[in-house]
């Protein structure tokens, strides 16, 4: 029997993991293993995806995928726990006293005073070097934000840091912090796996945190046995430790640190509870280098010994070239094992040698029945449950959890998750465009007026002369302040969004819109940088990094810039008021829906011509819905708001003097009375000849859009400079400037994403976007100029 | 040209120089992250991703 055929609410044990390549590999290593006990949660509401429950967290899985999982009724295959004779290998620990690892006074202050052999500490001047490793949206951003009182965007989504940051910890100048992206483990199936997996074994870390989950601590400790393996000083930091005693669980702590050989610290990354002990351990270990005492995981009696046999005879053979290599033995060992293609180039293994290897792993595929990577994967588990089982007590099922599984039966829901989806996207928009964001910003926009107003009165009664009260009025005024007006709205969308990724519902999205997406060429995965492509593209550029496939990054990348970013509202609102009043809320909607309907009708055609093939499996975690903490939340806000602002008084501000400098001279530096004859128009009056057949070919119209490239909002300030309320109802009417307003919603992305882009894909990448935008761009809007 | 608008002027002009001085420094040591909204150590802090 397969996965896929299991019935919801079943469970069953899994027999054998088929299929190839990275993704089996990652199955594994989420512990999609023979001998696991799997139980079928739901069906995303198309059918596809499935939801299943494994070592105690939901994880999600294309039904394609499932199918190459086999599968038997519980009871019949073999379990996963370790066999009964194994048990002696991991020490029986009954109740005892903390072992103290990562401390002083138990060994170095006593070894000195006995028997002066004082382990060398690191200089006290030294700088220390240290990382945080962990799971997916297990906290380590929160831990990095307590240590380093930095304010690190967190999320409650697997996935939210894709790129390592550094920091220093408080109150410890000379040590440094980095946080790397989440893994599940060291062999590289992601961009930022392979970010996270480079930092530690190239730049070395003195010591590394290695922070899990401690509500699925069994697939967490699968990461730490990695790491143990690559033999650097770490403390484990037990994470949502609170959540696990609050329904009723723990896990013995003394006896974990026994068993592990490293310093376990329980804590709460949110309030801080630990993070002190924390660091502590963690300075301790780096500066007098205690590695993990343990390292050999494999038993040398039970039928797992066969693991035994092969690694120890494999570290045997390439000792030498492990060294060269510089990488940890243990760890390039049970890398070459798995069928790790770096760690195998890098070894530089002779064909003799590499044949010696390959003679012993069939050798333990034989006696195990199981191919290598599966095998390995058995031994890590094998051991990390056993751990478990004297270490663990397992809590009844957690609040959070039953409170996860009560919202998604609506929001997942077979007839329900779309609907819900929709209505609350629908509800979002309604908030920020027509009621809580279309208030405020009326409010602020009377300040700005008032403001405006009493500056020209001023201007006015200190005599200042034409040209500068102009360049005060006419161009920093009304360029700098009709930008500003649209803080609000920008402030209530962000709001929104954040409250999706930190509630936990942008997984269930990514869940229930896989099937559709995929129709597209595109995962569910995608859903995530598109949706917060309606805030800005450049961090939506940056998440899309979380997709583990090239393909399916570069389409999401191209796709992003069609999702209408807040920068355009003041665009839209600007032409609302003049020539839609009373219909604002829809005409607003209509460029949203219109920005989707384009990128839909792009994804099918590079689909079918450049990105040919089909989008990479959908294996994600989903978390617990988690209310969202109303620091980060504000924290996010207070950091959208300043960027704003800060783009209000920079590149709008420096733009709104340049144009009103190039359309109030001429080239004789003589101010003009008509704008007609300034310098402005004189350069834009020949490219407008490409808008004509979109109804567009007024030289004002045109410098807006190029003034657009700074950025976005800037069009809405050349705009206010170039006409006035009677000469823009003039040039335009109600098709032209919706014409317009979609060429604004779909030409070039402003310059800030254009250089995401060519940091993410390249320079080549960068101009494709440029040309395709703009091209895509007008050739919409020719067919609105047509059709209207 | 009075001298009130002089003044008016000179401080569009100092207020302009060193915004563009200001931003222009930001380009440059952001490391080719020109979203404007990046700190001393290259990071973009307002849109959530440090480098």
């Amino acid at each position: 029997m397969k996965l896929s055929e299991l019935n919801i609410g079943k469970s069953a044990r899994i027999t054998a993991v088929g299929g190839d390549g990275a993704l089996r590999q990652h199955l594994l290593d989420m512990g999609v293993i023979p001998g696991a006990d799997v139980t079928l949660v739901r069906h995303a509401p198309m059918g596809d995806p499935i939801e299943i429950r494994i070592h105690g967290y939901e994880l999600t899985m294309r039904k394609a995928d499932a199918s190459q999982i086999d599968i038997a009724t519980k009871g019949l295959g073999a379990s996963l726990e370790a066999d009964p004779s194994e048990d002696a290998y991991v020490t029986q620990v009954p109740e005892i006293p903390h072992p103290g690892l990562g401390e002083g006074g138990r060994y170095h202050e006593e070894q000195t005073a006995g028997q002066n052999v004082k382990p060398q500490a690191a200089g006290v001047n030294e700088i220390i070097k240290l990382a945080l490793v962990g799971n997916q949206n297990c906290g380590k951003t929160t831990l990095f934000n307590r240590l380093t009182g930095s304010n690190q965007h967190v999320g409650n989504f697997p996935g939210v840091t894709v790129e390592r940051k550094d920091g220093t910890v408080k109150g410890h100048p000379r040590v440094t912090i980095t946080d790397l992206p989440g893994i599940y483990s060291l062999s590289p199936y992601t961009n930022e796996e392979v970010v996270s997996r480079r930092f530690v074994l190239e730049q070395k870390p003195q010591a590394i945190i290695n922070i899990v989950d401690t509500t699925c601590i069994e697939r967490s400790l699968y990461l730490t046995m990695q790491l143990m393996e690559l033999g650097r000083p770490m403390v484990l930091a037990l994470n949502f430790i609170d959540e696990m005693e609050a329904a009723g669980g723990t896990v013995r702590v003394n006896e974990l640190e026994q068993m592990l050989g490293v310093p376990v610290v329980p804590i709460c990354a949110v309030s801080g509870d630990g993070v002190d002990e924390l660091i502590d351990h963690v300075l301790h270990v780096a500066r007098y280098q205690e590695g993990p005492l343990r390292q050999d995981f494999c038993p040398s009696t039970g039928p797992r010994s066969a693991v035994h046999r092969s690694l120890h005879a494999v570290m045997h053979l390439i000792e030498d070239h492990a060294e060269r290599a510089g990488i940890p033995l243990r760890f390039a060992a049970t890398k070459l094992m798995e069928g790790d293609t770096l760690t195998s180039e890098a070894l530089h293994l002779s064909q003799n040698e590499q044949e010696t290897i390959e003679h012993l792993l069939r050798q333990m595929e034989e006696e195990r029945g199981m191919d290598r990577q599966a095998t390995m994967a058995d031994m890590r588990y094998a051991f990390i449950l056993s751990v478990a089982k004297r270490t663990v007590v397992h809590p009844r099922e957690s609040r959070e959890h039953r409170r996860s599984q009560r919202i998604d039966r609506i929001l997942t829901g077979r007839w329900t998750a779309l609907p819900s989806f929709i209505g609350i996207m629908a509800l979002i928009f309604w908030f920020t465009f027509n009621s809580v964001g279309a208030w405020l910003q009326e409010v602020f926009e009377e300040g700005i007026d008032a403001f405006t107003g009493a500056a020209d009165s001023l201007l006015t009664a200190w005599d200042i002369a034409p040209a500068v009260h102009s360049l005060v009025t006419d161009g920093v005024l009304a360029g700098v302040g009709s930008v500003l007006s649209f803080l609000p709205i920008i402030i209530c969308l962000f709001f929104f969004l954040s409250m999706l990724e930190d509630s936990g519902y942008m997984a269930r999205i990514a869940f229930v819109m896989d099937k559709p997406l995929r129709r597209l060429g595109l995962s569910g995965r995608s859903i995530v940088p598109l949706l917060m492509g309606f805030g800005c593209s450049v961090p939506s550029i940056m998440a899309s990094r979380t997709l583990p496939s090239e393909r399916d990054r570069k389409m999401t990348i191209l796709l992003t810039p069609f999702m209408s970013c807040t920068a355009k509202i003041p665009i839209y609102a600007f032409f609302v008021a003049a020539f839609f009043p009373g219909n604002g809320a829809w005409v607003m909607m209509s460029m949203y829906l219109i920005g989707i309907v384009v990128g839909i009708l792009m994804a099918l055609l590079l689909k079918r011509t450049a990105f040919r093939g089909e989008a990479v499996p959908f294996v994600m975690e989903l978390p617990n819905y988690r209310c969202p903490i109303p620091r980060n939340v504000l924290h996010l806000l207070w950091e959208k708001a300043k960027d704003f602002l800060e783009r209000a008084f920079t590149v709008i501000f420096l733009a709104s003097i340049v144009i009103w400098f190039l359309q109030t001279f001429n080239f004789h530096m003589e101010m003009v009375g008509d704008n007609i004859d300034s310098m402005l128009a004189q350069i834009a009056s020949p490219i407008a000849l490409l808008f004509q057949p979109l109804g567009l070919g007024d030289w004002r119209i045109i410098t807006a859009l190029v003034s657009g490239f700074l950025a976005k909002e800037s069009v809405v300030s050349t705009l206010g400079g170039l006409f006035t309320p009677e000469s823009l109802q003039a040039a335009l009417n109600a098709t032209t400037c919706y014409t317009l307003m979609v060429f604004c919603l779909l030409y070039t992305p402003c310059v800030a994403a254009i250089a995401t882009v060519r940091r993410e894909l390249g320079g080549k990448w960068a101009m494709i976007v440029v040309g395709l935008q703009c091209l895509v761009a007008w050739l919409v809007a020719w067919m609105f100029a047509l059709v209207l | 040209m009075n001298v009130q608008s002089w003044i008016v002027l000179a401080v569009v002009v100092v207020t302009f120089v060193a915004v563009f001085r200001y931003y222009w420094k930001k380009q440059r040591r952001s490391g080719g992250c020109s979203c404007g909204c990046c700190d001393s150590c290259g990071a973009s802090g307002s849109c959530g991703i440090k480098r």
